[in-house]
């Protein structure tokens, strides 16, 4: 068997153990890694319809000439000022509407589903703001109970990064989580849930099991 | 249409050509765009930021010179773009601490992303179908085979083909000589 060939077979039906065909060590750390990235919904994501003509329309794509294009950047522009204007009001009216939401009555569902390391998992967050932060209610079915030596970790993640809402291990059985963030969702959009070892370290594994984020 | 002449096609400025680039490199922009910021509106930005850059750039895209580096180096830089002045928008509710808080991903990390989309773009339709079912959904060839009406042996011979092809495509990242 050569090294491609181990490699296609590897990604395809991932690790034996012991696997008498790895090359070396750093080979099969790779592979690895790279049948993670296959299932990461990153990876397989599409940009949302309307982006092309957006961008043809940015660039007034349809003529070649250089006068014409020059034509075309001053119009791009003047676009961009007018474009950043209107961002800046829309910005404005987010702040607001976000504050309006973020202190209203209103409970906001967001629904989880299960990435490969748990497909049959599924989960609904029930997220309501109170005076002391966001109070969220975690409905999961289909989650095994962590095995010893391991928990699952709630997270908000936004541009800004990743804050932990909370720990649990579901050893009673499925049923709701209590869960509180000091994080708003309009800035920390997406709700993951990680496996984590219990190895004193607090970052990350990088194991999602439940995700928000669709692709 | 391969890469040169899509560069080709690209440099004239002209709609076909924006959308040619577009077709073949948008999903590649958008996982990296999404790596980086974690969010789909502000990625969308970034994929917006890239092709307009890359458009007014594209008399620094030499002849001969490979395509997808150039506008792998103009995305990684519209996303960071972005990621920073989200970063220096008003401060967190919590303090920020290093064990809690993402960074950006590393360099290495986004180019993995990118590569692996772009193998993952040139699969044929049919077999990207199978590969997308078996590693992002999870499936099993059976549960494949039941979901896209196919018998399995149909599955089975596009998911060894599509991986041979990702192999092919992919050794180098794992170090694994041809």
């Amino acid at each position: 068997m050569t090294s491609q060939q181990w490699l296609a077979e590897y990604l395809e039906q991932g690790a034996r153990d012991p696997d008498p065909y790895a090359p070396d060590a750093a080979s099969a750390d790779a592979a690895r890694r790279l049948r993670d990235l296959l299932a990461d919904p990153d990876g397989w994501a599409e940009p949302p319809p309307g982006l092309l003509g957006q961008i043809l329309a940015g660039t007034g794509a349809g003529t070649g000439s250089a006068a014409g294009r020059d034509d075309r950047r001053r119009q791009t522009r003047m676009r961009r000022t007018v474009r950043a204007g209107a961002a800046a009001l829309l910005a404005a009216a987010a702040v607001v509407i976000g504050i309006v939401v973020t202190r209203g009555p209103a409970t906001t569902d967001v629904a989880l589903a299960g990435t490969r390391l748990a497909p049959a998992a599924s989960a609904t967050a029930r997220l309501h703001a109170t005076p002391s932060g966001l109070a969220i209610e975690l409905d999961v079915s289909g989650l095994p109970p962590s095995p010893p030596g391991y928990y699952y970790q709630a997270w908000m993640k936004g541009s800004r990064g990743l804050v932990t809402i909370g720990t649990f291990h579901l050893r009673g059985g499925p049923g709701t989580v209590e869960l509180w963030s000091a994080v708003t969702l309009a800035d920390y959009p997406a709700i993951t849930v990680t496996r984590e070892p219990e190895d004193g370290n607090p970052a990350s594994s990088g194991q999602v099991v439940l995700t928000s984020r669709h692709p | 249409m391969d890469d040169d002449d899509l560069a080709d096609a690209f440099r004239t400025g002209s709609a076909e050509g924006v959308r040619a680039v577009y077709e073949r490199y948008s999903g590649a922009v958008f996982t990296i765009a999404l790596r980086v910021l974690g969010d789909r509106e502000l990625a969308a930005d970034a994929v917006q930021v890239t092709f307009l850059n890359a458009w007014r750039a594209c008399g620094s895209l030499e002849p001969g010179r490979p395509m997808a580096p150039w506008l792998f180096t103009i995305a990684r830089r519209a996303a960071i773009d972005l990621y920073r002045r989200r970063a220096h928008g008003p401060e967190p509710v919590e303090p920020k601490d290093d064990a809690t808080i993402a960074l950006p991903p590393s360099m290495e990390c986004i180019w993995e992303a990118w590569q692996i989309r772009i193998a993952l773009d040139m699969l044929p339709a049919e077999e990207r179908e199978v590969v997308r079912a078996q590693h992002f959904a999870g499936l099993t060839h059976a549960q494949i085979a039941q979901q896209l009406a196919m018998p399995i042996g149909t599955v089975k011979s596009r998911s060894h083909r599509a991986h041979r092809r990702l192999a092919s495509m992919l050794g180098h990242l794992a170090e694994v000589a041809a």
